[in-house]
């Protein structure tokens, strides 16, 4: 009897151990990536803060530095929040408050439109409350981009001319500081814990992989945006046999810093990818025989990434110019690693990519 | 059904699921017994290499006819006489494809009017004689349902208001002259993509709509104003189950299962509200993670269920006691139609797989899989 005993003590023993084993390398990744996205947070915040300065700084006295420190903060901010293109879940998900910090694309300009009526004075409600519950067009950094870079604008002169301009500018970027200091404790107070919470009923083997999943395709679905949003349809690719180039809808075309955020987004996707022990080591930890497929998706990465280094022409200027080849090739680079890491990698680490899932209706 | 037996189904189901390993062949086998479907059922699909389809298939997922698509397709409906299954694309999408379903061969492909796209649903009238459709007038930000002849050519012929913003899910009562419409209250524009523009002022309704006169008849509103009413589907006796999805905070509890009857002569007294069904605890439900895709109800209009692929559940409910039976888990599940001959429901996954669930017998089977291709929202028995 003490032996059946001790046999079955042993077989619990032993799917313990193997339950632990399998659990434990998604809780790795998960445990892994959490500091480094409150961190991508953090930055986000701190950077939204400076901006925020800058503009009340700007306001006191419309000086050329006061401006190029402006025009600075404003680039720092919009790549913090190019950084966490790929956290497309948690809080962000759960608020619904992406397009609080940026309105884009943009294909007829109602951000211009919509600010309109405020630039020239004519609606007077510029105060922060009340820009918070205004157009989503004209809140975040979209709205920032067209305040501080629209040529339209005459941005010092106008300024100096229109004291509303100055409400609009500190009161937008104060709404935005907000929100990414919100967006930061989220992460940091609330849903760190979670995103590490072991569930009650025992099904922490599917939480966990289901968690892990979430970070794979919020990779996969920002690299989804660089290629749709980002480059296609600025390169004329669409279904319309009628669509052509247009640098106009291409991200931050008012700033010419298109190809900045691409490179931006690639390099932190490559960074939640392989971050110690990242979705890189996930793959590994399943079978050395993926090291093939790991490198592949590495190299791929690297690739887009010089593809997409800013050089002396904004992407603004290469499609004006018609000297596309380089966006041609950072688009195919881009497809190629995405369709590797949506289709290959699924395969490989045996997780799921959702469908319907993540764009039902 | 008691708390242990709810549990032992949804743990049998992921057994039978396969999450823990179980040899396809051998599900493959256990269905063999059910006997296969022999009716058709449509759905869109994408491949790997992201190419977009509709196909006819059959019980098992196997493919039939099928044709290449510019862009994701959503909804299908087919005539009462079994002659036409129109396909509709997703929104913001502005084609529609009408099937001769005797032949396989694709009748028509139309375009919406200028500043209108479809919404991904319709309905045939009863008799066969118009086909209705979802669609939004984007530039007035208003739902309206676009009305085509079969006669002409499904020549769009005249519009009526939807009563609301965004109509998603439309459909006849058996009187076939009432039209059900469930309005999202969501406003978009195609020049925004999917972008959600009025979150803060939604409103959601169901509508019920006098086709001979284009008249409101009836219209509810869901318990908070960011309860997007999407789908539905109607038992034989009128009775509208209705899923929603919550656009509010993902950690508030909402209902996201309703059901409403209107009332008639026959019957007098329906209730001036939509009822949400019973049963599922506030742990259950945030399971759902605030999203239903998909409503079916059985053919003997007893039985509904719902499917939420957020959360990778397919949730059954006693229509008759308005009360959640059981869930069962199922990987980015978005399909759902009823078996024309026997009680099943069948289950199609963004993993490309089918499943038979028997709601009576709790049993669930995968019958289908290509990891090759994803399913998308809707089935639709043909």
């Amino acid at each position: 009897m003490s032996a059946i005993k001790y046999l079955l003590a042993l077989i619990s023993c032993l799917a313990c151990s193997l339950s632990i084993a399998s659990t434990s390398s998604e809780y790795r990744v998960l445990e892994s990536a959490g500091p480094h996205i409150i961190k991508l947070h953090s930055h986000l915040s701190s950077e939204a803060s400076g901006l925020e300065d800058a503009s009340q700084v700007f306001c006191s006295e419309q000086s050329d530095e006061h401006y190029s420190q402006l025009t600075r903060s404003w680039k720092r901010t919009m790549l913090a929040w190019q950084r966490i293109l790929a956290i497309n879940f948690g809080p962000i998900d759960e608020r619904n408050s992406a397009w609080r910090f940026q309105f884009w694309p943009d294909p007829i300009n109602l951000v211009q439109r919509k600010f309109k009526s405020r630039v020239s004075g004519r609606n007077k409600a510029t105060d922060s409350e009340s820009l918070s519950k205004a157009s989503v067009a004209i809140q975040g950094l979209s709205a920032l981009e067209y305040l501080i870079f629209d040529e339209s604008i005459h941005i010092k002169d106008l300024y100096r001319e229109n004291e509303q301009l100055c409400a609009l500018l500190q009161n937008t970027a104060k709404n935005l500081a907000e929100q990414a200091g919100v967006l930061h404790s989220a992460w940091r107070d609330d849903y760190s814990i979670r995103w590490l919470k072991r569930p009650a009923d025992g099904s922490e083997d599917l939480v966990y992989k289901r968690r892990l999943e979430s970070l794979h395709s919020g990779i996969v679905m920002s690299l989804g945006a660089v290629k749709k949003a980002k480059l296609a349809k600025a390169l004329g690719y669409n279904v319309d046999a009628k669509a052509h180039r247009n640098p106009w809808m291409l991200e931050s075309w008012r700033s010419r810093s298109s190809l900045e955020n691409i490179n931006v987004n690639l390099k932190s996707a490559l960074a939640l990818y392989q971050i110690d022990f990242g979705l890189s080591a996930y793959l590994l930890s399943q079978s050395n025989r993926f090291r093939s497929i790991d490198q592949r998706i590495k190299d791929a990465f690297l690739k887009a990434i010089k593809l997409s280094e800013p050089g002396s022409q904004s992407a603004f200027d290469q499609l004006h110019t018609d000297n596309v080849e380089r966006l041609e090739n950072l688009y195919v680079a881009v497809s190629n690693l995405y369709l590797l890491l949506k289709n290959n990698y699924t395969k490989s680490a045996r997780i799921q990519f959702r469908f319907n899932a993540h764009d039902g209706d | 059904m008691t708390e242990i037996k709810r549990r032992d189904f949804l743990v049998g189901s992921i057994l039978v699921a396969g999450l823990t390993g179980l040899p396809w062949s051998r599900a493959l086998g256990e269905a063999n017994h059910l006997k296969h479907a022999t009716n058709n059922y449509a759905s869109a699909y994408t491949d790997k290499t992201e190419k977009h389809f509709i196909a006819l298939v059959d019980g098992h997922g196997n493919r039939g006819v099928q044709f290449p698509l510019a862009s994701r397709g959503h909804s299908s409906c087919m005539s009462r006489d079994g002659r036409y299954m129109a396909f509709f694309a997703r929104r913001p999408g502005t084609w529609l494809k009408i099937i001769e379903i005797n032949t396989g061969e694709l009748l028509a492909s139309i375009s919406t009017s200028k500043n209108r796209h479809f919404y991904g649903h319709g309905a045939f009238s009863h008799d066969n004689a118009y086909l209705y459709a979802a669609e939004n007038d984007y530039e007035n930000g208003r739902g309206v349902i676009a009305v085509y002849s079969i006669k002409q050519g499904f020549k769009r012929i005249k519009e009526i208001s939807s009563h609301g913003i965004g109509p998603h899910e439309i459909g006849l009562l058996n009187d076939g002259s009432t039209l059900v419409v469930a309005n999202g209250g969501i406003h978009t524009h195609p020049h925004y993509g999917r972008q959600k523009l009025n979150l803060a002022s939604m409103a959601s309704n169901l509508s019920y709509i006098d086709l001979t006169k284009g008249e409101l008849i009836e219209q509810l509103s869901p318990p908070h104003p960011q309860i997007s009413l999407r789908h539905f589907a109607i038992t034989h006796d009128n009775t509208v189950v209705l899923g929603a999805q919550y656009q509010g905070n993902a950690k508030d509890d909402q209902p996201l299962v309703f059901m409403h009857k209107l009332m008639t002569k026959q019957n007098k007294y329906a209730p001036p509200r939509l009822s949400a069904l019973l049963g599922h605890a506030p742990r259950a439900r945030a399971k759902l993670r605030q999203y239903i895709a998909s409503v079916c109800v059985s053919r003997d209009g007893k039985m509904a269920v719902t499917s939420s692929p957020k959360g990778d559940l397919v949730s059954i409910w006693d229509l008759s006691r308005a009360t959640w039976l059981a869930d069962v888990s199922v990987p980015d599940v978005g399909g759902l139609a009823s078996h024309k001959f026997n009680k099943h429901f069948i289950l199609s996954s963004g993993d490309g797989s089918f499943y038979w669930l028997d709601p009576s017998r709790l049993t669930l089977q995968r019958v289908f899989q290509n990891s090759d291709l994803s399913w998308d929202n809707h089935l639709v028995s043909v």
